[in-house]
């Protein structure tokens, strides 16, 4: 009997806990969409008032927004301050999917990411600032629609984690 | 002080730059021409480099520069950030680290009838500025008055790579630092092109006394008016004045009473002359002392110094 209780609350906390880890992806999302619009707008302020250069502005916008999602900005500032001639995009590239695994953003997310990190620093001041306006428009986009997932699918992976644990110890015993 | 280059250059140039055999001091230009071979100017000749760093006058031998590496110098000198340096987009070339001038040629994208920026880059010249400490020494003192403690307004004249740059920031730091006979003056300078103080990030890399003010990156007209009103300068230096558009400012400097020290480019006197504008300045007399330079000789050579009746200076204080 002291085994089937352990086991009961053994699944139903871990069923819990996968609904709530769930959920928490979604919140963390919303979160992380409203850093990267924090971002653009002070990198675009950097650009557009200080003309900084790039990787010093990145760096800039990394002490600005939480880790993991400072370290796509940190490690991509890095790269281009050791001066290899390696364009800009292809670093963040490679910095946007290494760390994309270690953030909690969907694959559209990314897409504007890479979309961004191809134009930066590519243009003149007037340009960047358009370039800019839209990346942010279109993250606006996605926080509505993350927002709106978030609403639907919180309580819902919440109560599912815990009803299918409930119908996992009812099936069992 | 090479280290500043030889980061700004491309991956298989610096390598190949770095296996050259003779001392990089003897070295004035490296040139990179698409589809050309790699070119080296020196104080004497040019000369082409191989891929293992070896002098060669063979074209076949040498070194031939590609498009991507062309790319890669444009990437690095502007540093992935081309909306920081429109500018020197606009006027075709770069300061890196050290003052050093970095020129570039392709093709020109206009907007409103002026050159905007340019685009698929086929040429790149990195231009190796040297501090020379010293290079004013022996005409520091003709250009100080020691009854009136007063430095003349000064025009050094110049044909290109002859020294003028070198020449003038040397007097700015004998002038700013002062020596047993000048005492040190407060010097404005407005650097352009950041080649005088080589300010990297709004600092000044080279030596320039002791009472500099450095307005970086500063067009000149604006930048002298801003110093006489802001800084109470007792003399302002310019680099590379001779646009129609200077002769305003000049004149304006000149009569605040403040000391005015500019370079410009030309053989001799009667050439500058025949330049809009300048020719008035001449004739009222504005500058009081002019230096002729030549590069026949050797790279910096003072071929005279004049005064305002165009005669040769010989003894000091006069």
């Amino acid at each position: 009997m002291g085994f089937k209780i352990i086991g009961i609350i053994l699944i139903l906390s871990s069923g819990t806990l996968i609904g709530w880890y769930i959920s928490l992806q979604y919140i963390k999302r919303i979160k992380q969409l409203n850093e990267l619009q924090l971002a653009i707008n002070f990198l675009d302020a950097e650009i557009s008032f200080n003309q900084t250069l790039l990787k010093d502005a990145l760096e800039k916008v990394a002490t600005r927004i939480n880790y993991p999602l400072s370290e796509i900005f940190n490690n991509s500032a890095r790269e281009l301050s050791l001066k290899k001639g390696i364009s800009f995009n292809i670093i963040w590239d490679k910095e946007v999917n290494k760390n994309f695994e270690i953030n909690s953003l969907r694959e559209e997310d990314k897409q504007i990411l890479l979309e961004w990190g191809h134009k930066l620093g590519t243009t003149g001041v007037e340009k960047q600032e358009k370039i800019n306006k839209l990346i942010s428009k279109k993250l606006e986009l996605e926080q509505k629609n993350a927002r709106e997932q978030a609403d639907k699918r919180v309580k819902l992976s919440r109560y599912t984690g815990v009803l299918l644990s409930l119908l996992i110890i009812i099936l069992f015993y | 002080m090479y280290n500043n280059i030889l980061n700004n250059l491309p991956g298989n140039i610096r390598n190949i730059v770095k296996k050259i055999n003779f001392s990089l001091n003897s070295i004035l230009e490296i040139r990179l021409r698409v589809n050309q071979p790699l070119q080296i100017i020196g104080y004497q000749n040019d000369f082409f480099i191989s891929k293992k760093g070896a002098v060669t006058d063979n074209y076949n031998q040498a070194y031939k520069i590609k498009k991507s590496d062309l790319k890669e110098a444009m990437l690095i000198l502007t540093e992935n950030s081309k909306y920081a340096l429109e500018r020197q987009m606009r006027e075709g070339f770069i300061t890196i680290k050290g003052g050093h001038r970095v020129g570039f040629t392709g093709k020109i994208i206009y907007e409103k009838n002026r050159i905007k920026t340019i685009k698929h880059i086929n040429s790149i010249n990195y231009r190796i500025t040297r501090e020379v400490i010293g290079a004013a020494e022996k005409v520091i003192d003709k250009l100080y008055d020691i009854q009136r403690d007063i430095v003349y307004n000064t025009l050094i004249i110049s044909p290109p790579l002859a020294g003028k740059t070198t020449l003038l920031r040397d007097i700015i730091r004998i002038l700013s630092k002062g020596n047993h006979k000048i005492p040190g003056k407060k010097i404005g300078l407005v650097d352009e092109r950041s080649e005088l103080a080589g300010a990297y990030k709004g600092i000044s890399q080279n030596d320039l006394g002791y009472r500099t003010d450095v307005l970086d990156n500063c067009n000149k007209n604006e930048g002298m008016m801003l110093l006489v009103r802001s800084m109470s300068p007792d003399v302002i230096a310019v680099d590379e004045i001779g646009k129609k558009s200077n002769i305003k400012a000049i004149e304006e400097v000149i009569n605040s009473g403040v000391t005015l020290i500019t370079t410009i480019h030309g053989n001799s006197l009667k050439s500058i002359k025949s330049k809009p504008g300048m020719k008035n300045i001449i004739k009222n007399q504005f500058f009081e002392r002019y230096i002729i330079l030549s590069k026949k000789k050797e790279i910096g050579e003072i071929k005279k110094v004049l005064n305002t009746d165009y005669k040769e200076v010989t003894s000091v204080g006069v």
